[in-house]
């Protein structure tokens, strides 16, 4: 055969490795884009949620409500708020704790239930597991507002919390790989906030 | 070069398709550089928020400290020359421009300004209070019972065409009666 077409060939197959690499590149790239976005939603609607209740604290139809967080911890709080905003000024008592038994429904050992729990007096309101993958959900208290060392938890006196500082990590179900032969990793994301709630405020 | 034109047809092939991966290369890497552009703004909102949200959570005036509202509104609140802990009875109380757990007001923030790391980011924060016009919400140097607070942001990973980094400003308006 010709030399000529020998070399033809040779380079036309690496062309057609290198396209199929970038055909390959290009494709996890979208994966990865597509994972971005879904735990991005994920970490929205979990900050959704803890903003919704987190900012009305203490809150009550008639008035706020005298010392309402119950208890503080690093992975727990319960507080007491008129969540649904009833006008017969009854105070439910809401409780976040992020749990220690892994979500089964995913190939990621680190994901944890994170609960939201309501209840008027004995009776559960509202239960939600919230299963998005939530791999962190820290709480940190604070007894100034803007200071920068937190509270010892479980804080011992909850009437002298002024700000609660949130960290929620999230990560996706299962493993993104780069490569086949690459371990892979989880794509991750992650939301900071401090709430300076109104009703808990000195003045 | 009789034989050896395929060879040329190949390599120019090879040029178009070298284009071609360019072109996906630039496109994979502005991809990452959204996503972590989109990590980063998430933050910078809230870092904003919270800022905001502290604000909020003290008097709307050094007048309204005491929680006693003054003889007369807009008149006796403090001068917009005087924002931040410029007042005298400020400074004898303890009140710090650049420690904001003395803050005991809306206005105390104004001037105020600090770089805040979340997950090893630096986050440059600058902040500035003014009057806002009861009509308009414009700023205004005049007293009215509206304060707006504006919240700037930097992060020196979020940056323009230029390569400077983007100012990213939250606004807030704050009425002495809705408190």
């Amino acid at each position: 055969m010709n030399t000529a077409y020998i070399t033809s060939f040779v380079i036309g197959g690496m062309v057609l490795l290198s396209i199929l690499t970038m055909n390959f590149s290009i494709s996890q790239n979208s994966t990865e884009l597509a994972l971005q976005r879904n735990m991005k939603q994920h970490v929205n609607t979990v900050a959704d949620m803890v903003s919704h209740d987190f900012a009305k604290i203490g809150y009550n139809w008639m008035g706020k409500i005298n010392n309402p967080i119950q208890s503080a911890d690093s992975n727990k709080i319960v507080f007491m708020s008129n969540i649904d905003n009833d006008s017969s000024n009854d105070a439910e008592t809401v409780t976040w704790t992020f749990g220690t038994s892994s979500v089964s429904s995913t190939s990621n050992p680190n994901d944890y239930v994170l609960t939201r729990l309501i209840v008027l007096g004995s009776t559960t309101i509202n239960k939600t597991d919230i299963t998005l993958g939530v791999t962190k959900f820290s709480l940190s208290y604070y007894d100034t507002v803007g200071s920068t060392t937190p509270m010892s938890t479980p804080v011992a006196n909850p009437e002298d919390i002024r700000q609660i500082e949130i960290e929620v990590v999230l990560q996706s179900k299962d493993k993104f790989k780069a490569t086949s032969g690459s371990p892979g990793r989880y794509i991750t994301s992650t939301w900071h906030k401090r709430f300076s709630p109104i009703n808990i405020q000195d003045n | 070069m009789i034989g050896y034109s395929e060879v040329i047809y190949t390599m120019a092939g090879m040029l178009v398709f070298s284009l071609i991966l360019l072109s996906a290369n630039r496109m994979m890497h502005r991809n990452t550089q959204l996503q972590v552009e989109g990590e980063l703004e998430k933050e910078v909102i809230a870092v904003a928020q919270n800022i905001i949200e502290e604000s909020r959570s003290v008097a709307f005036d050094e007048m309204t400290v005491d929680g006693i509202p003054p003889v007369k509104t807009p008149d006796h609140f403090t001068a917009a020359s005087i924002f931040g802990t410029k007042r005298s009875d400020e400074g004898t109380q303890g009140e710090d421009d650049t420690d904001r757990t003395t803050f005991d007001d809306f206005d105390d923030y104004d001037g105020w300004g600090d770089t805040i790391t979340v997950e090893d980011i630096d986050y440059k924060l600058s902040v500035k209070v003014r009057y806002a016009d009861a009509t308009t919400y414009d700023s205004t140097s005049y007293k009215t019972n509206f304060k707006k607070i504006y919240v700037k942001v930097e992060n020196k990973y979020l940056t323009n065409t230029s390569d400077e980094p983007i100012d990213y400003e939250f606004t807030y308006i704050r009425n002495y009666y809705a408190d």
